[in-house]
C-alpha cells in the first residue's frame, strides 16, 4: 500500500534463483551424472554451473541494457513486435511444461515416501492450488515467502550433506578425469539442465532495485548451488559407489535412507526430508508459475498477470499427468529440456545478446 | 446584539450563538437537557442583590463538587464583594474580571455556542453563563470515580514496572508522558464516535515516527462514522488493512512502558477513553513473541527464553497435528519400540487420530474458556474437573489414549508460552486447520497447511511494514532484537530499520561497536 509493491532487493533477487534452481533436480542429479560420465560426475556438474554463470552474465549484459522493457518487451524491441512475440512462445510453453515436470516428479516422490496409496492425482492438485496462492499475489509477496523459508531450507540441506557423510568410502571417486572431452561435451547437456530455473532472471530484471547488482547477485546464488550439487554428487558416490548410484532414481533420498544417525529420534529420516522438501519443490514451481504469468501477460498484452496463473492451473494439472510411469514422464522431461530448454536457457539468451550488441543504445524506451 | 433564539430540540452538529439574554439560554439549555435529572443547575448574583445575574451548570457525579464551591462560587459570591473594585466598577467587564481575578482555577476555556457547552458538560466540566454577555466560560471540573493504577493482568513481568494503564484518558497519557520527558513527543486528541464523543490520543515522537503513518492513521480514524467506540477494540478493527485475517495487525498493551518502547522505536500508539489498553501499529510478528521483560533482564538469558517461546509456539501449531499425521499415515519416522507403543495404547481407542484429536483439543478449548468466564473461586474447580476427571476419565473409559493426553497437555503449555494473548488465539486456530490437513495428506498436509499460513504472513503488512519483518524482507541490522536473539543494549545503536524510523541512531556511540 504504502510500499511499492514491485521492487526487489539484490539479495531477494539472489534467494529467488537460488530457491527456484533448488527443486527435484538435486534428487535425481548424481545418478543422471553418473550415467554421463561416472566418476566425473562432479567435474561435470561445475562444468556445467560455469557455463551457466556465463549464461547469467549474458542475460544481466541484454537486461542492463533494456532494464525496463520485461522479457517479451526486450524480444519485441529486438526482433520486431511480430517475431518477438513468436519468439516468446516458445519460452511460455517451456515455463508450462517445465512446471508440470517437476510437479509430476515430486508428486512421484511424495507418493513414494509418505503416501503410498493416495492417487497421484490428489497429491498433485494441492500443491498446484496452494502454488497459485502465493504465484498470484505478485513478486513482492512471493520474494518475502523465499526470504521467509530460507533459514528452513539452508538448515534442511545442511542436515542432509551431514548425516549423509556417514558410511562414505572417498576411494569411490577415484580414478578422477578419466574420460575425454567428448563425453563430457555430450554430458554438459543434461547437467546444464540440473541448474535450469536461473532463467527466472530474464522475468525478473525488471523488478531489480539495483540492475547493475543483478550479475553478481545470481552468479553467487549459482556458485552456491554448484556447491550444494558437488557435495550431494561425492557423498553418493563415496556412499553407494557410482555403478549403484546409476540404479538408483533417487540417489539422494536414497542416501538418507542409507544413513545411520545413531541415537537420533527419527528412524526413518527420508520420510521427514520428503515432507521437508515440499518447501524445496513449492518455491521451485511458484517462480516458474509466476515467470509462466508474465511471459503470458506479455504476449497477449496488458491484462493482470495473476489472471494467467489460474488460467494456468487446469493445463498445469493435465500436463503433469501425462506418461503412465514416472520412466515415460522422465523421458518426455529429457524432450522437454533437450529442445525447449535449450532454447529458452541457451539459445534464446545468445540470440538476445548478439543482436542487442548491433541495436543502437539509443533504443531504450 | 444577535437576534434572540431559543432552542427547543437538539440538533447534532448545529452551533448555536450564546445569546446575551441569560434566560434565552436558560430556556435553551433546559430544553437541550431535558429529562437528563442528574444535571444539576445553579443560578446565583454577583454583586449582591442588585448585582448580575450567573448561571452554572454541570453534570453530578462528573464534575467536581467541592471545587466549584470553593474557587468558584466562594469568590464570586462572596470575596469579590469584600475587595475592591467594587462590582459597579467593573460592571461592563465582569467576563473578564472574574475570570482573571476571582475564580482561582488553572484551567478554563471561553465558549461561544450552547452546543460546545453542553459538551464539555457532558464531559464533567461546568459551564458558568454571565447575564449580557455572549460567551460562556468553561471550568475543567472533570472529577469522576476511576480504578487505582494496578498492575496489569494481562501482561505480568517478575523484572519491570508494575503499573498498568487505567480506564482514564488522562491518567493514561500521564503515565507515557513520565517516561517520555521529551517536547518533540506529541499527543494529539481528537474526539471520535458521533454519540459517544470518545476521547482518544495518538503518540508518537515527531522526530522518529514515520509521518506517512501518522497521516494514515489520522485518515483512517477520520473516516470512522460510529455512533460510539467503547473500547480500543473499535479502533482497531478499524484500523487494520486485512479484516479478515486471524492474525492480529495492531499489537494491544496495557504497559505504559511498553507503549514508551515502542514510541521510541518510532512506532505510533493510540489511546483509547474507557480502556485500559492502548494500540500499537505497525507491528511485525515478532512483537507478538517479545514480552517486556526481554528488554531489563540479561541479554543471554532472554535469547534463551525467546528460542523457547519460538519453539513451544511452533509445537502449539503443530503437536496434534504430527500425532495424527504420523500414526495414521507414516507410523515408520519414530522408532519401532514407540510406534508399537502408540499403536498399543491406541488399541482400545474406538476413534480415529483425528476424532480422538478434535476431542481433546475442543475439550481443552472449552476449558480455557469455562477458565476465563467463570468467577475466581469457582475458576480453579475447572481446573481440578478438567485436568483430573476428564483427561483421568476420559483415558480409562477407552476413549483417548494416554499419549494424547500428554501432546494436548503440551500445546496447552506450549500455547500459554506466547506473551500476546491475539497470537495465541490465532495460533490455535491454526492448529486446527492443520490438524484438518493432517488427516488428509499427513506429513504432506501439515507442510500444505504451513504454506499457507506463511503466504498469509507474507502478504500481511502492518502500516506497510511487513508482517515477517525483519526476516522476510531480511534485514540483516535488525536481527539484533528479533525472533531469536537480544543483544545487550551497549550493541543496540540503531533502531530497527523495518519500522522506517526517521532518526535512526538510538545512541550516539563508536561506530566500532557494531560490528
Amino acid at each position: 500500500m504504502m510500499n511499492s509493491n514491485d521492487k526487489i532487493s539484490s539479495y531477494q533477487l539472489g534467494v529467488l534463483v537460488y530457491l527456484t534452481v533448488l527443486g527435484v533436480g538435486i534428487l535425481t542429479l548424481p545418478a543422471s551424472m553418473a550415467k554421463e560420465v561416472e566418476n566425473d560426475g562432479w567435474i561435470l556438474a561445475i562444468i556445467a554451473g560455469i557455463l551457466c554463470i556465463g549464461i547469467v552474465y549474458i542475460m544481466c549484459k541484454v537486461g542492463e541494457k533494456y532494464p525496463q522493457n520485461g522479457f517479451v518487451g526486450t524480444l519485441k524491441i529486438l526482433f520486431g513486435k511480430f517475431l518477438g512475440v513468436i519468439l516468446a512462445l516458445p519460452v511460455f510453453f517451456y515455463f508450462l511444461l517445465f512446471t508440470s515436470l517437476e510437479t509430476r516428479i515430486f508428486g512421484e516422490t511424495v507418493k513414494l515416501f509418505l503416501l503410498s496409496r493416495t492417487p497421484l492425482e490428489f497429491i498433485i492438485i494441492p500443491i498446484l492450488v496452494v502454488s497459485v496462492f502465493l504465484a498470484r499475489l505478485g513478486i513482492e509477496p512471493i520474494v518475502r515467502f523465499f526470504e521467509a523459508v530460507t533459514p528452513a531450507i539452508l538448515f534442511v540441506l545442511f542436515f542432509l550433506i551431514l548425516i549423509a557423510i556417514t558410511n562414505t568410502d572417498f576411494s569411490n571417486l577415484k580414478p578422477v578425469l578419466s574420460h575425454d572431452l567428448l563425453s563430457f561435451v555430450k554430458g554438459v547437456k543434461s547437467a546444464l539442465f540440473a541448474y535450469a530455473g536461473f532463467e527466472v532472471l530474464l522475468i525478473v530484471f525488471p523488478f531489480i532495485k539495483e540492475p547493475n547488482k543483478a550479475c553478481k547477485v545470481s552468479r553467487n546464488a549459482i556458485f552456491l548451488l554448484i556447491l550444494a550439487y558437488v557435495i550431494v554428487i561425492i557423498e553418493s558416490y563415496a556412499k553407494f559407489g557410482v555403478k549403484l548410484t546409476q540404479t538408483f532414481m533417487y540417489p539422494t533420498l536414497s542416501m538418507i535412507k542409507a544413513s545411520d544417525v545413531p541415537g537420533a529420534f527419527i528412524e526413518r529420516i527420508e520420510g521427514v526430508l520428503e515432507a521437508l522438501w515440499v518447501l524445496f519443490v513449492y518455491t521451485t514451481i511458484v517462480s516458474l508459475l509466476y515467470s509462466l504469468s508474465i511471459v503470458a501477460k506479455d504476449i497477449i498484452g496488458h491484462i493482470e498477470a495473476k489472471h494467467f496463473v489460474a488460467i494456468a492451473l487446469p493445463f498445469l494439472y493435465l500436463t503433469s499427468l501425462i506418461g503412465d510411469s514416472i520412466i515415460d514422464m522422465m523421458q518426455y522431461g529429457d524432450l522437454i529440456t533437450s529442445t525447449l530448454g535449450l532454447y529458452t536457457i541457451f539459445i534464446l539468451p545468445i540470440a538476445m545478446f548478439i543482436v542487442s550488441r548491433f541495436k543502437k543504445a539509443g533504443a531504450k524506451q | 446584539m444577535n437576534k434572540r433564539e431559543i432552542i427547543y430540540e437538539y440538533v447534532p452538529d448545529k452551533k448555536t450563538k450564546i445569546s446575551s439574554f441569560l434566560d434565552d439560554n436558560i430556556i435553551s439549555i433546559k430544553n437541550i437537557l431535558k429529562d437528563c435529572d442528574d444535571v444539576v443547575y445553579r443560578q446565583f448574583k454577583i454583586g449582591g442583590d442588585a448585582g448580575q445575574d450567573v448561571f452554572l451548570f454541570y453534570i453530578d457525579g462528573m464534575a467536581n463538587k467541592e471545587l466549584l464551591d470553593e474557587f468558584v462560587l466562594q469568590p464570586l459570591m462572596l470575596t469579590a464583594r469584600m475587595v475592591p473594585p467594587t462590582y459597579e466598577e467593573i460592571k461592563e467587564k465582569l467576563f473578564d474580571a472574574s475570570k482573571s481575578a476571582a475564580m482561582a482555577i488553572t484551567d478554563f476555556k471561553d465558549s461561544d455556542y450552547i452546543e460546545e457547552i453542553v459538551l464539555a458538560v457532558l464531559s464533567g466540566d461546568t459551564a458558568i453563563i454571565i447575564d449580557g454577555f455572549e460567551k460562556a466560560i468553561v471550568v475543567a471540573t472533570k472529577y469522576f470515580p476511576v480504578r487505582g493504577i494496578q498492575e496489569p493482568t494481562s501482561e505480568t513481568v517478575i523484572r519491570g514496572s508494575r503499573d498498568g494503564f487505567v480506564e482514564t484518558i488522562r491518567m493514561n497519557t500521564a503515565l507515557v508522558r513520565r517516561r517520555i520527558r521529551d517536547p518533540r513527543f506529541k499527543i494529539k486528541q481528537k474526539q471520535i464516535g458521533v454519540r459517544s464523543k470518545t476521547d482518544l490520543a495518538i503518540m508518537y515522537i515527531d522526530d522518529i515516527a514515520d509521518k506517512k503513518i501518522v497521516d494514515e492513521i489520522v485518515k483512517k480514524l477520520d473516516a470512522i462514522n460510529i455512533d460510539a467506540i467503547l473500547d480500543s477494540g473499535y479502533i482497531q478493527q478499524f484500523l487494520e488493512e486485512r479484516t479478515f485475517s486471524i492474525f492480529p495487525q495492531v499489537q494491544t498493551t496495557e504497559r505504559p512502558d511498553v507503549v514508551a518502547a515502542a514510541v521510541y522505536e518510532g512506532r505510533i500508539a493510540i489511546l483509547v477513553d474507557n480502556s485500559p489498553f492502548a494500540l500499537i501499529v505497525p507491528v511485525t510478528l515478532t512483537a507478538f513473541f517479545q514480552s517486556p521483560e526481554d528488554y531489563y533482564s540479561r541479554s543471554d538469558v532472554v535469547s534463551f527464553v525467546r528460542i523457547l517461546r519460538v519453539m513451544s509456539g511452533g509445537l502449539s501449531i503443530l503437536a496434534p497435528a504430527l500425532y495424527i499425521a504420523i500414526t495414521s499415515f507414516t507410523p515408520g519416522i519414530i522408532p519401532t519400540k514407540l510406534a508399537l507403543s502408540i499403536a498399543a495404547t491406541r488399541e482400545g481407542v474406538p476413534f480415529p487420530a483425528f476424532i480422538e484429536a478434535i476431542i481433546m483439543e475442543l475439550t481443552l478449548e472449552l476449558l480455557r474458556e469455562a477458565g476465563v468466564r467463570l468467577p475466581r473461586p469457582i475458576g480453579s474447580t475447572i481446573g481440578i474437573v478438567g485436568g483430573l476427571v476428564i483427561g483421568q476419565a476420559a483415558v480409562s473409559a477407552g476413549i483417548v489414549s494416554p499419549i494424547m493426553v500428554i501432546v494436548v497437555a503440551i500445546t496447552a503449555i506450549a500455547s500459554f508460552t506466547i506473551p500476546n494473548y491475539e497470537v495465541s488465539a490465532a495460533f490455535r486456530l491454526v492448529r486446527f486447520l492443520l490438524m484438518i490437513l493432517a488427516t488428509i495428506y499427513g506429513l504432506y498436509g501439515v507442510m500444505l497447511g504451513l504454506i499457507m499460513v506463511l503466504i498469509h504472513l507474507c502478504e500481511l503488512k502492518s502500516f506497510g511494514v511487513p508482517f515477517l519483518a525483519p526476516i522476510a524482507p531480511f534485514e540483516p541490522s535488525d536481527l539484533k532484537d528479533s525472533l531469536v536473539v537480544r543483544l545487550p543494549w551497549k550493541y543496540m545503536i540503531k533502531r530497527p530499520k523495518h519500522i522506517n524510523p526517521k532518526d535512526e541512531i538510538r545512541q550516539v556511540g563508536d561506530e566500532d561497536d557494531e560490528q
